[in-house]
């Protein structure tokens, strides 16, 4: 086990400098030249000669990705931002925070409704619940996430006025960007609660278990709901990783200050390292969350051995 | 389990797998899909079918009755109208016409659909059929980059090709269909490597049919239901990915009628004319709903077993 958690973290490494190669060459196939729209529209050829140079610019690719990285590693820089000439890290810092509180808001609402109502569904299988989640779920994954964020501003901001529309500070602000977030996943989660528990509940342990006198509720969210949670924590890293996807949407919906809007800020003025430096934060992300998964995976099923 | 692998297949893929490789076993209800739907009293399908073909033929027709011009110049004169008299759906905040726009987004839409589902499945299948008939050192590597792709938020990926691409309409299409290819891949990977192991495919091989007709005349074929199940579904996505993108300013520009950024110019009126949102907000979901509905039918259709086996 310690020996796989070794390499796995050593695995990290190679694939966060994947990662960021993939994303300094897409970057750089961007149209257009850099330091041209670095400088603005009507700088002056020396000037912008000069910011070639400093940026290294003028240097071939290779080199330049090595300049990147070696601030990045060194210095912990990411370039700065061509329009506002603040560092990206700085930007990065800022809205973060905000991005990592809806997301963890939204992911924690997805499981705490999705997989109790997909327990429930699962005792009472083609039961009135059942059914209505069946019909629930095809509508929660045909939804736009936007369409559903404006449709509820719509009814709890302008006519019911229970909730702030927009902005980020208090938790009723949290609420509805939450909630938009949060609700494909509860379809999600709750399909396959649904669907591993009824696997694990017809297995012979748990006749067992209900033989020996283990009453009801302990033998469902203990011995069921352990072996059960499996599914469900292998697709945990995808769903995040699509979570946060969806969070670039909902942070434009509810004018949420998170990384998404920041991000896509930038690339509708091609502001190249703010763009760079927060798909590799994001990127970053999905990889550390993966890695957690993985290693959640081996806490949680013991039968899994590592070679 | 493999260390390697970043991300765990999505569950639709973990689903599908299995149910892909029955589908070859197991014989179709006789008739058509439409009989079918008529015997298994799947109304829901049914209309969601009907809805489907009348949007498309809709589409189609769309030029005849709005010219483009009607629904792009803008007329402050008649600006934010609601619903009635000579506009059905009313008028937005330039004053053009809402049912013409939405007709006429519906073309943008579905072409974006239909051309990305179309170039990703190109390359998917082809990929996954390679990487299912064949496992080697390259194929077992392209696999992980696909492992790997899929982790990454689609959204996102699609995000960076419009960066790149640029806003329009093919540079969308581009987007949605790089960024949900590796679905394909990996979805189409596990029932060729089941067929290649089936007897009549040893015995063509036995009797001398090279690789490639092997691949097109025997394993393509009985790949195609999955096809088009997996096409099905994959319209829904491929209609929210891009309107998705178009929301946020990524899609085609201005005047072009797409339903993300009709959506998105209706915010600034949304208490005032809620009018301007309902309009292409419910287009938009109807259709998503409508090809996802198709698709469920379609899959139990193909394969009866997945709804049994669904419990």
């Amino acid at each position: 086990m310690l020996n796989y958690v070794i390499r796995r973290l050593l695995l990290f490494v190679p694939m966060l400098i994947g990662v960021s190669i993939a994303v300094f060459l897409v970057m750089h196939a961007i149209p257009g030249d850099m330091a041209r729209m670095a400088a603005g529209p009507d700088a002056a050829e020396a000037d912008i000669e000069q910011i070639r140079q400093n940026y290294g610019l003028d240097k071939p690719l290779h080199q330049q990705y090595f300049l990147y990285l070696k601030r990045l590693v060194t210095e912990g820089d990411l370039g700065e931002s061509f329009q506002t000439y603040a560092p990206v890290t700085e930007g990065i810092a800022r809205t973060l925070p905000a991005t990592l509180e809806l997301a963890t808001a939204g992911m924690l609402l997805a499981v705490v409704m999705g997989v109790p109502l997909g327990i429930a569904a699962a005792l009472r299988p083609r039961g009135m619940l059942d059914s209505a989640l069946t019909a629930l779920a095809v509508v929660g994954i045909s939804a736009p996430g936007f369409f559903l964020g404006l449709l509820m501003m719509l009814l709890f901001a302008s006519t019911l006025g229970w909730l702030p529309p927009t902005g980020r500070g208090s938790w009723q602000q949290l609420v509805m960007p939450a909630l938009t977030l949060a609700l494909p996943y509860v379809a999600t989660f709750s399909r396959l609660a649904r669907s591993s528990m009824l696997d694990v509940l017809g297995e012979d342990y748990i006749r067992t278990a209900y033989a020996k006198g283990v009453a009801k509720p302990r033998v469902v969210l203990r011995h069921a709901l352990a072996n059960a949670s499996i599914p469900l924590v292998t697709t945990f890293g995808t769903d995040f990783g699509r979570l946060l996807g969806g969070a670039v949407i909902v942070e434009t919906v509810f004018a949420w200050p998170g990384m998404g809007r920041y991000m896509i800020d930038a690339i509708m003025v091609r502001d190249i390292y703010v763009v760079q430096g927060t798909i590799l934060v994001f990127a970053a992300l999905v990889v550390l969350i993966n890695l957690l998964v993985d290693l959640a995976y081996g806490l949680l099923d013991p039968r899994i051995t590592y070679a | 389990m493999d260390s390697l692998t970043l991300a765990s297949p999505t569950p639709e893929a973990a689903d599908a797998a299995p149910a892909a490789v029955a589908v070859a076993a197991t014989k179709r209800p006789a008739g058509g899909f439409l009989r079918y739907l008529l015997r298994a009293r799947r109304w829901v399908a049914m209309l969601s079918l009907g809805l489907l073909s009348l949007v498309l033929i809709a589409t189609l027709i769309a030029p005849w009755i709005y010219d483009w011009k009607s629904v792009t110049q803008v007329n402050l004169d008649h600006a934010l109208l609601g619903p009635g008299g000579n506009f059905w759906l009313g008028t937005d905040e330039l004053g053009r016409d809402l049912l013409g726009r939405v007709l006429w987004g519906a073309r943008i839409t579905l072409t974006v659909a239909f051309g990305s589902v179309a170039m990703g499945m190109a390359v998917g299948v082809s990929l996954g059929a390679l990487c299912g008939y064949y496992s080697n050192a390259a194929t077992a590597t392209i696999m992980r980059l696909m492992d790997f792709m899929i982790a990454f938020p689609r959204t996102l990926v699609a995000i960076m090709v419009v960066a790149v691409a640029g806003n329009s309409i093919l540079s969308l299409t581009i987007a949605i269909a790089i960024s949900t290819m590796p679905i394909y891949v990996r979805f189409f990977a596990a029932p060729v490597q089941a067929l290649k192991r089936r007897e009549f495919v040893l015995a063509s091989r036995a009797i001398g049919v090279g690789d490639l007709s092997l691949v097109l005349t025997h394993i393509i074929p009985n790949i195609g239901s999955l096809i088009i199940v997996q096409a099905t579904t994959s319209l829904a996505e491929a209609i929210l990915i891009g309107s998705g993108l178009s929301f946020l300013g990524l899609g085609p520009p201005p005047p072009i009628p797409e339903w993300g950024a009709m959506i998105a110019n209706s915010r600034a009126h949304l208490t005032s004319h809620p009018h301007v949102l309902l309009v292409p907000g419910c287009a938009l979901f109807v259709v998503i709903l409508s090809f996802n509905l198709v698709g469920d039918a379609l899959r139990d259709y193909v394969d009866p077993r997945s709804r049994q086996s669904s419990r």
